[in-house]
């Protein structure tokens, strides 16, 4: 029997904004269908196993943890992520994780941080001068919706190699100029969305586990329908509150 | 001043709670903050017996609440918003709305003030004593990282004359770490009794490293969130010495707690009827802020006895034969302690959860996610979930397994709290009690609906005379 096996990026130091939910729903839409499943911690000086995951995630974390945690990425991780990649792992980073991907980090002031360069992009901060990209977000993502509510400062621009996951309905998204939202490249996904952003978008969750289980070698047909009812009500409820918020002029009030 | 101006206010205050205008009691101060900022220092300068500011993310209201009694049977006249409005404005109201003739070298002056409004406050009333109970991950939409705050209340507390005194939770490195910016005495709080403690930190707990050398703590008692006994590895700053010790504490679910207290040599009983670790937190706060004031601590213990619960802190509504309790839940670690109550209490229960996501409340609803709802999963005869984000809070329970298993309850989510509220009475059998647990807002909307239904007064109404 196929067993997928997750690793959580930074528990304790990349987990702002309940990212630890999307660790929650991929171990939960597993089990449900009978699938086994584990998760394992990666912290701080934890090498990590290219061979040992299907599936990573990163969450994101306070803006002083991003140094730490940047340089752990790049002493100790680097070329085990890379490598992971490279054979199919999928990988899924929120917020400042998405960032930590990308190729730099520029900060409002202070040198710029490097990043894993996995996907094609560099995110920088404009300033604290500058409003936050603060609100629900929604984003159309293979003809279906996704929803979540972003809060980052940084500004992310995309290179020719990653491609943006979504376009943007309402809310900033990667930069608040060309609505685009979140990247991708190969097995590499990038997102600002939190709230936790797979329980209330089961449809990319699930697209997630499907390439994992194929990564597991799991036999197609084991991702059986779910019943997502509450799932649809609650991001029905984001795409309305996120209408809302724009008509209300919440967006340009909120900086 | 200008002529008629504090009368004025009053009188707008008052019309408002007339026309029902949500209740109207800090338009008093609104309209004198923006006419005559300069009024609130000299209205407080009447206070003889000075300022106390209360900060924290949690436990504001309840530690006021306890310490407004305690000064009161300490023969002094207490000056505060009692109805948790904690911005300026509110401050502003509550001097106001005091008649003249009450300010004088008996007054006292104890306002709880809002995490990023406590700079401000204390640059405007130059406070005898500043009380600081916690910081937690809360609202990060509207205030930035915890860090940030640390910076700010740092810079003040850098301000205050000798004269100033600090009350300090010592079990918070966050907060314990603030003495060294201090000039005057300094009281710290805290917890001895390990056996109140968990096996280790929890999710909600913030990631919390020495202030000096940036080395994460090590623990060798963790509480609740990130309070603890904690030493840093490296260079060895730890938690300090307690002024106001806990020494044992002996919960009783809901019902509260059974504590022992030392300070100064002399041991304090004490029953706090309010629930968790939390509330006995917030009693110990009370009594370091009664400590740093160099009142006496003996003989609390008959006002303790008599302390009720404020609105939705725990408090309890008695419904023909059913009853009401509600319990305010507005982020992770606060919702956690209230969790372990909850499930402290023998029996299945029935609850209504009401996930808001105004501004009050924090528009990032994702921090239900880090809450340990699994806490009370196999405890739950019926669940509704309603507010704004009804279908959040039901996906979040969904995970959390609480819908899993022959037993367990059917997934309800009524967004109307006034629908879910009737809804959940009427499925309640007599005798038995529901459980609310409201975030901020959704408490607010749920005090009206219950007064609109003549389930409890109007919460305004103890502020006024
Ligand atoms: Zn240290």
């Amino acid at each position: 029997m196929t067993t997928l096996r997750i690793g959580h990026l930074y528990p304790r130091h990349m987990n702002l904004y309940g990212d630890r939910g999307n660790v929650v729903c991929l171990v939960n839409r597993c089990r449900w269908r009978g699938i086994s499943v584990t998760v394992e911690a990666i912290g701080l000086g934890d090498a990590i196993d290219p061979d040992g995951y299907d599936l990573i995630f990163v969450g994101g974390g306070p803006d002083r943890e991003q140094g730490r945690v940047a340089d752990d990425l790049l002493s100790l991780k680097a070329d085990a992520l890379r490598a992971a990649v490279e054979r199919q792992v999928v990988l899924l980073a929120v917020c400042g994780g998405y960032q930590l991907l990308g190729r730099y980090y520029r900060p409002g002031d202070g040198a710029d941080l490097p990043g894993l360069g996995l996907l094609d992009l560099y995110t920088e901060h404009p300033g604290h001068r500058v409003h936050r990209c603060i609100g629900n977000l929604t984003a159309t993502w293979n003809g279906a919706t996704l929803v979540g509510f972003e809060n980052h400062g940084g500004r992310t621009h995309l290179g020719a190699a990653a491609t943006p996951l979504a376009t943007v309905a309402q809310g900033w998204g990667n930069n608040g100029v060309d609505h685009t939202e979140g990247a991708t490249q190969g097995t590499v996904y990038g997102t600002y969305l939190h709230g936790s952003f797979l329980p209330k978008n089961p449809a990319f969750a699930d697209h997630l586990l499907a390439q994992a289980l194929a990564h597991a070698g799991a036999a197609p047909g084991l991702l059986t329908p779910l019943d997502d009812s509450i799932e649809l009500r609650a991001l029905a409820t984001a795409v309305r509150l996120a209408g809302e918020q724009q008509s209300t002029g919440f967006l340009s009030w909120k900086i | 001043m200008k002529p008629g101006l504090l009368q004025f206010a009053r009188l707008a205050g008052r019309a408002a709670r007339r026309a029902g205008v949500g209740g109207g009691t800090s338009l008093p101060g609104l309209i004198v903050e923006r006419s005559e900022p300069a009024l609130i220092q000299r209205l407080a300068a009447g206070l003889g017996q000075g300022v106390v500011l209360v900060s924290g993310t949690n436990g504001k209201t309840t530690t006021c609440r306890i310490l407004a009694d305690l000064l009161t049977a300490a023969g002094l006249h207490v000056v505060h918003n009692r109805t948790g409005s904690n911005l300026m404005r509110g401050i502003a109201a509550a001097l106001v709305n005091t008649p003249q003739g009450e300010l004088g070298p008996n007054a006292i002056g104890l306002f709880e003030v809002d995490e990023a409004t406590l700079p401000e406050a204390v640059a405007r009333l130059s406070p005898r004593l500043v009380v600081l109970l916690n910081l937690f991950r809360d609202q990060l939409d509207r205030y930035g990282e915890v860090d940030a705050i640390v910076g700010r209340w740092r810079a003040i507390i850098a301000t205050l004359p000798v004269q100033s005194s600090l009350a300090l939770n010592a079990d918070d490195p966050m907060v314990a770490g603030l003495g060294s910016a201090a000039s005057g005495t300094t009281v710290y709080f805290g917890v001895n009794d390990p056996s109140a403690g968990q096996p280790e930190l929890e999710h909600a707990a913030d990631f919390v490293e020495c202030l000096a050398c940036g080395t994460p703590y090590d623990y060798t008692v963790t509480y609740f969130g990130h309070l603890g006994h904690y030493r840093c590895p490296t260079c060895g700053w730890q938690r300090p010495p307690l002024d106001v010790e806990c020494t044992t504490v002996r919960s009783s679910g809901l019902a509260g707690s059974q504590v022992t207290v030392q300070a100064d040599g002399a041991t304090v009983e004490a029953g706090i009827p309010l629930p968790g670790l939390y509330n006995v937190y917030n009693l110990l706060g009370a009594l370091a802020a009664l400590r740093a004031l160099q009142l006496p601590l003996g003989g609390l213990a008959g006002t303790l006895h008599t302390l009720q619960p404020v609105f939705g802190r725990a408090d309890r509504v008695q419904v023909g034969d059913k009853a009401i309790v509600t319990l305010l839940t507005k982020n992770p670690v606060g919702a956690n302690q209230v969790l372990r109550a909850l499930a402290a209490e023998p029996g299945q229960k029935a609850l209504l959860l009401a996930l808001n996501d105004g501004v009050a409340d924090g528009q990032d609803v994702s921090w239900i996610w880090d809450v340990d709802y699994e806490l009370l999963r196999g405890q739950i005869a019926r669940v509704i979930t309603s507010g704004r984000r009804a279908a959040d809070m039901a996906l979040r329970l969904k995970h959390a397994h609480w819908f899993e298993g022959d037993e367990a309850p059917s997934l309800e989510a009524l967004p109307d709290l006034q629908h879910a509220l009737q809804t959940s009475l009427y499925q309640l059998l007599p005798g038995q009690t529901l459980y609310v647990l409201p975030t901020y807002t959704a408490m607010l909307y749920l005090r009206d609906i219950m007064t609109r239904l003549d389930m409890t007064r109007p919460y305004w109404q103890e502020a006024l005379r």
